[in-house]
């Protein structure tokens, strides 16, 4: 079976800066990916060039078998990206901002209908639906985006810090539903912050350190990589971190 | 508190003011620009002025110049006030530092004060860029009574900024400081729409019983000496500050100050009430029937545009004033003949619809085009980006059609030759759509009212979109008037227009992301 997501030495640079470099993992379906890094580590730059936002310099992205350079189309037709700022619309209600989202994706209205008012009954926003986006709190924002996500069924979610903003109660929906999503035999690949949601939810963490892969596997793979035997993932990542940095230091030195 | 902290304070809004007001790409471009206009003006002025000494050639000025530094007053009022409001918003709800301060230990009524006289002299600024030289070039050519413009500004910008506080503080407790600034477009949307049908009331008047000479004798009647509204009135004092007559000066300021200070005392009020804590309070929308989803991508992208459109008071105002503009225009047709008086209404529409359909196409497929929310959306999503371009043009040419077609229906029931002008309407329009394509920029909805954030288009395509509503107004008269060497012309203009454009479009690239 196809991996979910197959990146293959993808690489990415602005200027002068190298803010992807030679990236290459495979996501397999049923997977909770977490990708880890510091500020600028290139977890976004990479995001947003598999979802065809951004064209790689080098490499390729392959969703389901479907290059995201060669077949856009066929890619993107199984790929949802949240982005860290909603993507809406101020002037739409939810269920038109819905609406518009299974019209891109080119999903008839009869299986779109029942869909979006589940989600927007899942995830609390039934109440609301007919104010407008722009009357919306930062966590219901991020709550119709999701709605946004789920809408079309893609086979791979793409979320970047998908918990910004949401109050307890919404972040434990939302990792509900994202946990479910995946036991269907789907992928999630989200970045987070907060690494005691990757350690509790992923299944597979990727640490990235200056645009480059510095480490990639299951919390105890990556627990033995870094010498810190039942550590937690906070101490595993900075070690892992710190470990890089030093290697590079010493490449250059 | 002392003179010194209210001058910091003062001085600290003019800072703020002057960083915003400078904050424009191509700032030196821009100062040449007025430069150059200020200059043409003041060329004018001094026509007029000059006019004006050998028409009157005596001591005093005529009495009719109260009527027209009324109307002056009028006019510089509604400028002062519109940019009143603008600034308001800001300083009382945007910038978000009155919390900050209000808190301090300084008076909270100082604070008012110094925000209240920083809106004033921020508009007195800048009235003064055409202010200055004009009235230099009154002193100059010998009417020094003329500098009593000074006095009048002031009192003019002390009430503008008066008011222009009290209707935001109102607006932004209605529909909060985001639509605030909307809401004043519709404001100033009525004010021009009287002023558009006022200087219309001629063309009103055609194959009526009324004519000019009957309204003329009624306005005589009112303005008759010894009546309320004649010359010598009273109530006419602030045009008469404005010809430096001692008593209505000091009433004009006075009448200012006392305005000032009460909006002072009423702003305290309403902000120790916690009237910002009041403008983020939601709105409950009214619930409406439950969407039923419709299918298909053109369907959607055109919806989703047109309630956008509906939604959005900016286009809706946009909109509005071309209805506005071509009110008369429909009036006229439907009123008129072969042999209106006045003018020659076939090649009036062939001017007019080419013009404000281009007009109207190029604020609509700027709005639909650049004003995109989510262009990430629409470029992660499988959907051609072409598709959606072109579906986006179209949602922004079928409003602008179906607004002009009652006027082609109607030159064409009226017996006009019509061909001309749907042809030169329908290329106005869609040359403009176009060429709007090929020079847009993302511009964040919210900033689609500040005008200086949508300098960053192409300066030669910005050029070419200037130059094109001519070129279509030529072919559309030219083909009316049957003049063959004139549509060659214009066929030529715009072919090079065109090229020109469709050049520069693909050497610069798409840079709407999606």
């Amino acid at each position: 079976m196809a991996a979910a997501l197959e990146l293959q030495s993808l690489s990415k640079q602005f200027g002068s800066h190298q803010a992807v470099n030679q990236l290459s993992l495979s996501v397999p379906p049923g997977t909770l990916y977490a990708f880890l890094g510091a500020n600028g580590a290139g977890k976004t730059t990479t995001l947003r060039m598999v979802s065809g936002l951004l064209r790689p310099d080098e490499g390729d992205a392959v969703i389901f078998g479907n290059s995201i350079t060669k077949s856009p189309r066929a890619a993107k037709q199984r790929l949802a990206y949240v982005p860290d700022e909603p993507l809406l619309y101020g002037k739409l209600r939810p269920m038109e901002y819905l609406e518009f989202v299974a019209g891109l994706w080119n999903i008839s209205a009869a299986r779109a209908q029942p869909r979006a008012q589940d989600l927007l009954k899942q995830l609390g926003l039934w109440t609301v639906r007919a104010d407008f986006t722009e009357t919306f709190s930062r966590g219901m924002k991020q709550k119709l985006a999701l709605a946004g996500a789920f809408i079309h069924e893609p086979q791979l979610i793409m979320l970047d810090e998908p918990l910004n903003g949401l109050d307890a109660a919404a972040a434990r929906l939302v990792k509900t539903m994202l946990l479910d999503y995946v036991q269907q035999g789907n992928a999630v690949i989200l970045t987070t912050h907060v690494l005691d949601v990757a350690e509790r939810m992923a299944q597979q963490i990727g640490i990235l350190n200056r645009g480059r892969l510095i480490a990639a596997g299951t919390l105890d793979e990556l627990r033995a990589r870094s010498g810190e035997a039942g550590g937690t993932l906070e101490s595993v990542f900075l070690e892992l971190i710190d470990q890089s940095n030093r290697e590079e230091e010493s490449d250059r030195t | 508190m002392s003179i010194s902290l209210f001058g910091w304070l003062l001085k600290n809004e003019l800072r703020l003011w002057w960083r915003r007001a400078t904050d424009v790409k191509h700032f030196w471009a821009w100062a040449i620009f007025i430069t150059i206009v200020v200059t043409s003006v003041m060329f004018f002025i001094w026509l007029g002025f000059s006019a004006l000494r050998v028409v009157t050639n005596q001591a005093e000025l005529p009495d009719a110049t109260v009527w027209v530094a009324g109307g002056l007053w009028l006019l510089g009022f509604i400028f002062a006030f519109n940019q009143a409001v603008n600034e308001s918003v800001v300083v009382l709800f945007e910038r978000g530092d009155l919390d900050l301060l209000l808190s301090s230990p300084v008076s909270s009524r100082a604070i008012l004060a110094v925000r209240l006289l920083s809106v004033a002299l921020s508009v007195f600024l800048g009235f003064c860029l055409f202010v200055v030289p004009a009235s230099l070039l009154a002193v100059f050519t010998g009417f020094p009574e003329l500098l009593g413009v000074y006095p009048t500004l002031i009192g003019i910008c002390l009430i503008a900024a008066s008011l222009g506080m009290l209707v935001t503080l109102q607006i932004v407790r209605w529909v909060g400081a985001r639509r605030a600034r909307s809401l004043v477009q519709f404001l100033n949307l009525i004010l021009t729409l009287v002023m558009v049908l006022g200087f219309q009331i001629p063309n009103y008047l055609i194959s009526t019983e009324a004519d000019l000479s009957s309204v003329w004798e009624r306005f005589q009647i009112w303005t008759a000496p010894g009546s309320l509204f004649s010359v010598r009135s009273w109530v006419w004092f602030p045009a008469k500050a404005m010809l430096s007559e001692p008593a209505s000066v000091c009433l004009m300021l006075g009448v200012s100050g006392a305005i000032a200070a009460a909006t002072v005392y009423a702003l305290n009020n309403a902000f120790i009430r916690g009237a910002q804590q009041s403008t983020s309070q939601k709105r409950r929308a009214r619930p409406e029937k439950d969407l039923t989803l419709q299918e298909g991508l053109s369907r959607i992208v055109l919806t989703k545009e047109w309630r956008t459109m509906r939604r959005h008071p900016y286009l809706v105002s946009q909109i509005a004033l071309q209805v506005v503009l071509i009110l008369p225009l429909t009036w006229i047709l439907i009123q008129g003949g072969e042999d209106s008086p006045l003018l020659d209404i076939g090649r009036v529409s062939n001017v007019a619809m080419p013009f404000l359909g281009g007009q109207l196409a190029y604020a609509l497929t700027f709005v639909c085009l650049s004003g995109e929310e989510a262009a990430d959306l629409l470029k992660s999503s499988p959907s051609s980006g072409f598709k959606l371009r072109r579906l986006k043009q179209l949602a922004a040419l079928v409003p602008v059609w179906l607004l002009l077609l009652p006027a082609i229906v109607i030159l064409i029931a009226q017996g006009y030759r019509w061909l001309p002008a749907l042809v030169a309407t329908l290329g106005a329009s869609i040359g403009a759509s176009f060429l709007r394509l090929w020079n847009s920029r993302p511009v964040p909805i919210s900033d689609l009212f500040r005008r200086r954030k949508l300098d960053k288009s192409d300066l030669l395509l910005t050029f070419v979109e200037s130059f094109s509503p001519w070129a279509w107004v030529g072919l559309g008269s030219s083909l009316y008037t049957g003049s063959g060497p004139f549509v060659f012309l214009s066929v030529c203009s715009l072919a090079a227009l065109f090229s020109i454009g469709y050049w520069r479009g693909r050497q610069i690239g798409s840079h709407l992301h999606y």
